[in-house]
């Protein structure tokens, strides 16, 4: 058994001194390279790390911005489509209110050939502008009408002042020859407004603005008022229907009239 | 044992001199782990017969004791730690190799003589691997640390992490298992 081991101990060692050390050698310097490496590459990786994070939180934010943005984007779009309807109802409801009085006019409105337009502000109004007077103006209504026969621009106050055929004035003796136009205007003109011109209209006013502000419904001549033979509306809101009443009553007394289908706006 | 050191240091002198690189750190631990090489490789060698195996190891274990050099610059505890490196190298290989082969193979054996081993001592070799083979790892290798590597009990004891008399029960019961071990396979 010892002749055994003394044969071990004198065997020659497989892996050299050499080798060991050369592979020894080689795998330090891989491991300081590796290390040299790593203490370039970690700074590199962090600051490549902040940046795909930086990146990814900026994406984020600008992400959630436009998240944000897109609902107000759809506001805008929300608050402007009835901008556009109101638009659009507009010139459609200036049409509409000769047709509601006079089916007459809605089927020469519905042909092709007629058309009438209202040059006025929308609604008919009466224009009420407040001075330092207190002067309040209502305007003449002139009512467009377009059919076989040619242009027509008819002016209405209480009745019909002037009619224009394709630009030229008609004398009043010509008048009844267009009868079915001057009917048209004045369906029309019953929802349009008084003629400022006319005494007995203006002292109306007059009455209805005092005794609206005698009764506390309204504060100043600049209110928006409504009268029809329906209703009373004051800033939007129906009045009480006993001023209602009493103004129709004024309204009759003051110029020897019904009120009949006109609507007065006062704004 | 003398002179092969001696020889192998002039080796080592004549290597270095076409080193110019390494660091000084490098420097100090291949002067102080040269002197314990032979040593080392003959325990490896007796432990794991594969030369590959024995290299794999050898080189792991250097550089290992690299890393902890400036904590073990004496040279009796380079010595304890690089066959305490190397043993735990081996015992993890052992338990990977398990189930790949459990058995002294001569072929491996013939790996791990080199070409100036003679045959008479070629044969010898495999006929104690063989034997050693048998014996319980840590027998076998109190015994290999005893016997080839020459450590002392103390290193040994150092090694394995018992007690001095644990260790010395231990080789002597190696030695008489590894006697009975080669007296079977004479008859």
């Amino acid at each position: 058994m010892n002749k055994l081991f003394d044969a071990a101990r004198n065997a020659e060692p497989v892996v050299s001194l050499d080798e060991s050390i050369e592979q020894f050698n080689k795998e330090v310097e891989g491991k300081e390279t590796t290390s040299i490496y790593m203490k370039w590459l970690k700074p590199v990786i962090a600051v490549a790390t902040l940046a795909v994070v930086g990146g990814g939180v900026y994406f984020l934010i600008q992400n959630q911005g436009q998240q944000n943005a897109e609902p107000s984007q759809e506001n805008t779009v929300q608050t402007e489509q009835p901008a556009v309807q109101a638009t659009e109802t507009q010139p459609a409801a200036t049409v509409e209110q000769p047709q509601s009085k006079d089916e007459n006019i809605e089927a020469v409105t519905s042909s092709t050939k007629t058309e009438i337009t209202n040059p006025t502000p929308i609604k008919n109004k009466v224009t009420h502008a407040v001075g330092a007077n207190d002067n309040y103006i209502v305007e003449t209504q002139t009512v467009n009408i377009n059919n076989e026969t040619g242009a027509f621009k008819i002016s209405i106050s209480d009745d019909v002042e002037r009619i224009v055929l394709n630009g030229k004035e008609v004398e009043k003796s010509e008048w009844s020859k267009y009868q079915n136009e001057v009917a048209e205007a004045m369906a029309a003109k019953s929802s349009m407004g008084i003629n400022k011109e006319n005494a007995a209209n203006k002292k109306f006013v007059d009455y209805m603005f005092s005794t609206l502000k005698e009764n506390g419904l309204i504060k100043n001549n600049l209110s928006a008022i409504k009268l029809s033979n329906e209703m009373l509306l004051i800033e939007g809101q129906e009045a009480d229907s006993a001023i209602h009443k009493q103004l129709l009553k004024e309204y009759k007394k003051i110029t020897g009239n019904d009120l009949g289908f006109r609507t007065l706006y006062f704004n | 044992m003398q002179l092969f050191e001696e020889k192998t240091h002039l080796h080592y002198t004549k290597w270095m001199s076409g080193q110019e690189k390494i660091s000084g750190k490098q420097k100090a631990f291949t002067d102080a782990y040269q002197l314990l090489h032979a040593q080392l490789v003959r325990f490896v060698q007796s432990m794991v017969y594969n030369r590959e195996d024995v290299k794999d190891i050898v080189a792991e274990t250097m550089l290992v004791a690299y890393e902890k050099f400036e904590t073990i610059r004496h040279k009796d505890a380079l010595l304890s730690y690089l066959f305490t490196v190397s043993s735990r190298l081996v015992y993890k290989l052992q338990d990977k190799k398990k189930q790949i082969y459990t058995a002294f193979d001569p072929e491996q054996a013939e790996q791990v003589s080199d070409d100036h081993t003679s045959a008479d001592s070629k044969v010898q070799l495999n006929e104690l691997y063989n034997a050693l083979d048998q014996l319980p790892l840590k027998q076998k290798e109190a015994i290999v640390l005893f016997e080839i590597s020459g450590l002392s009990l103390s290193e040994i004891q150092q090694i394995q992490g018992d007690s001095f008399s644990a260790v010395k029960s231990r080789i002597a019961r190696a030695r008489e298992s590894l006697k009975k071990i080669l007296e079977e396979e004479i008859v």
